[in-house]
């Protein structure tokens, strides 16, 4: 993109942070906001849906300034963009603070293999940019994403790393991601990570995330338990003009049952439930807010229960959402229902064959 | 073949046994004499013969209106028929255009005689990207000839993130967005075959998409209103002339992978709610937990091993 804009409006993209400048993209949010009409319908269910705590005004105030953060974050991407390399280093230097620089600390020093990951949240690419700064010269950072070819929006960070200039490395996410993640992982290196996106592959699980079930991939989890690397959560965000916050988490726990699966499983559970505090404490910065139910178990229809007692019923509501009385999954999920209600019924697993095909 | 042909016409028209079997005869007859002559070994008598056979559309007519496009591209978005084969052969005549064909496996097969015949200067078979970046060197060559772009959307596959799933059938079924990438990258008019009429007059008619979207971009929704459309035309064709139809088969084959894949997302979910429960709720029986993962896992495992092997190239 460097290359195609004018440098004049170069110079504007660059000094586009004065308090005026901020103000007009807050209007240009609210404005954008009034214009689409569905999709604030939409975002304002999924909050209602995360947050039913929050009363209608709360909702208002909070889509106002997850319009606002998306606005920002976006101008900053494109600021990044047009910034020459010495500039860049230095903005990045100077304009963002850490957070749980301890945790950065001992992510540098230990011999071990570290993970990084941040969902789509607020000033995440700021804060790639300065992570692989403050791991300069400690430990080479590769970054896991979706090639340009598939993710548009993808195709200004390698151009931004090499102006950096801190050796760091793109991995696409393609069918020879396993092998190069692992290898960067082997020489203890860290490698980056955006475990808030998904497609329905074989590899997806269901894991919780705000009372109901989200689609998670098992990657992140995979590559940590792998490498037993040190699983790092990274949040970035605008603090106020000219400012930016990178926080460093506490490590993630890895499980250790020895069951590969079942560890892959929990750590997901891990990672989710660290996005989710996260996002409870500042939800305005998440970017997927819009396509929270489309991650969720069937619209979001069903709800983990709060209660012991009612898991049962509310797997029968499950059970009627996924699938027909008379169609054979349904009978086969009839069949567990009974089993888990103590009903000791025949097993209509054979019934379910005939639908997906015997081995 | 007539009891895989017999199977996918039972599975995916829901007629009775003996129809099914009538209509596989037919079908694999046609089909037999197909094979044969593309395995002939002489490309140019198997052109002539497709060129022979009885086609369900007139010709003249078809002949007519793509003519009136002159030097124009166009895009014919054919169900994969014994028709649409034999049109193709009458077609490739005009030696003032190009043929640029998708690539799969059925097109790899029936239009080999095509591309080893008199015809191979002008016919070419590409891949769904090829095709989108020859179409978008149009602008670049100017004098060149007018190109004819064909594409099976039945059977034609491209990138995962690119398929869109639609019903046909009675059944999910993914579709390549290639047809309306192209249309909206200024390739048009886009044709297929209308059936409409077909239970009335034995003929099918070429039909053209009309947008009737206000801007004209490969928006979701013009995509989507694009796809229906075509889809609902092919759907046409598969059943009231299903014995014309060649991908009876793979057809029924991606039908019933997607039915896999739904089943599994589905057993996924019934597996997460399971877990958590167990985390959440001493009381849930243990053994009951355990075995009911098990067969979760067990069922998953089977209804993915045909994508898996597919993944691996295992056909």
């Amino acid at each position: 993109m460097e290359a195609v804009v004018p440098s004049s409006f170069a110079h504007f993209l660059m000094q586009s942070t004065s308090p005026l400048c901020t103000a007009a993209i807050n209007k240009v949010a609210e404005i954008y906001e009034q214009l689409n009409e569905s999709k604030a319908e939409t975002l304002k269910c999924n909050f209602a849906l995360a947050f039913p705590g929050l009363s209608q005004a709360e909702i208002l105030d909070l889509m106002r300034k997850h319009r606002q953060s998306l606005f920002h974050s976006e101008l900053e991407r494109r600021q990044l963009n047009v910034m020459p390399p010495a500039h860049l280093r230095r903005f990045i230097q100077k304009h963002v603070e850490i957070e749980g620089s301890e945790h950065l600390r001992e992510a540098r020093e230990g011999p071990e293999p570290v993970i990084l990951f941040t969902p789509h949240y607020g000033s995440f690419a700021v804060g790639v940019l300065r992570a692989i700064m403050d791991f300069e010269n400690f430990k080479k950072v590769s970054l896991f994403y979706e090639s340009p070819e598939k993710n548009p929006t993808t195709s200004i960070y390698k151009g931004l790393m090499e102006r950096l200039g801190c050796d760091a490395r793109v991995l696409y996410n393609d069918k020879t991601a396993v092998l190069k993640g692992l290898r960067v992982l082997k020489k203890g290196q860290v490698l980056g990570m955006m475990p808030d996106v998904f497609e329905y592959n074989l590899g997806l699980m269901y894991v919780p995330f705000f009372g109901r079930l989200t689609v998670a991939m098992g990657g992140t989890a995979f590559f940590a338990l792998k490498a037993n690397a040190r699983l790092i959560p990274g949040y970035s965000w605008r603090r106020e003009r000219q400012r930016f916050v990178l926080q460093y988490g506490a490590p993630i726990e890895l499980s250790r049952t020895g069951d590969m699966a079942e560890d892959i499983y929990r750590t997901t559970v891990r990672i989710f439930a660290n996005i989710q505090e996260q996002l409870t404490v500042a939800p305005e910065h998440w970017v997927y807010w819009d396509t929270f139910t489309e991650r969720m178990s069937y619209g979001a229809e069903i709800e983990i229960p709060r209660a012991s007692d009612a898991w049962l019923p509310q797997f029968g509501k499950l059970r009627h959402e996924l699938a027909t009385d008379t169609s054979h999954l349904g009978r086969f999920l009839s069949s567990l229902e009974a089993r888990l209600r103590h009903v000791d019924e025949p097993s209509q697993e054979a019934a379910l064959w005939e639908t997906i095909g015997a081995p | 073949m007539f009891e895989e042909l017999t199977f996918s016409m039972l599975q995916m028209l829901h007629v009775p046994l003996n129809e099914a079997e009538r209509l596989a005869r037919t079908a694999a007859a046609r089909r037999a004499k197909m094979d044969q002559l593309v395995r002939s070994g002489e490309p140019d008598r198997a052109l002539s013969a497709f060129r022979q056979m009885r086609l369900p559309l007139d010709l003249a007519e078809v002949t007519r209106e793509l003519e009136s496009h002159g030097a124009e591209s166009y895009l014919l978005a054919l169900p994969m028929t014994v028709s649409s084969v034999a049109l193709l052969a009458h077609l490739v005549e005009d030696a003032h255009r190009r043929f640029c064909i998708i690539n799969t496996s059925f097109t790899r097969f029936y239009f080999h005689p095509f591309l080893a015949g008199g015809t191979r200067e002008r016919v070419q078979l590409l891949t769904s990207a090829e095709i989108i970046a020859h179409n978008r060197g149009r602008g670049e060559r100017p004098n060149a000839d007018a190109v004819t772009y064909v594409t099976f959307p039945d059977h034609q596959t491209s990138r995962r993130e690119t398929m869109w799933c639609l019903p046909f059938l009675g059944e999910d079924y993914e579709f390549s967005a290639l047809d309306p990438v192209l249309f909206y990258r200024g390739l048009s008019p886009l044709f297929t075959f209308d059936a409409r009429d077909f239970a009335s007059t034995g003929r099918l008619k070429l039909i053209a998409y009309q947008d009737a979207a206000v801007s004209h971009e490969a928006t979701e929704l013009n995509v989507r209103a694009l796809l229906a459309w075509l889809v609902g035309h092919i759907e046409n064709v598969f059943r009231q002339n299903p014995t014309d139809v060649l991908a009876w088969s793979e057809t029924q084959m991606r039908a019933s992978r997607m039915r896999a894949r739904a089943i599994v997302v589905k057993l996924k979910l019934v597996e997460g709610y399971l877990r958590v429960w167990k985390a959440a709720d001493p009381k849930l029986n243990a053994e009951t937990y355990v075995r009911s993962i098990a067969e979760l896992g067990k069922l998953q495992e089977s209804a993915n091993a045909p994508e898996k092997a597919r993944a691996a190239g295992v056909r």
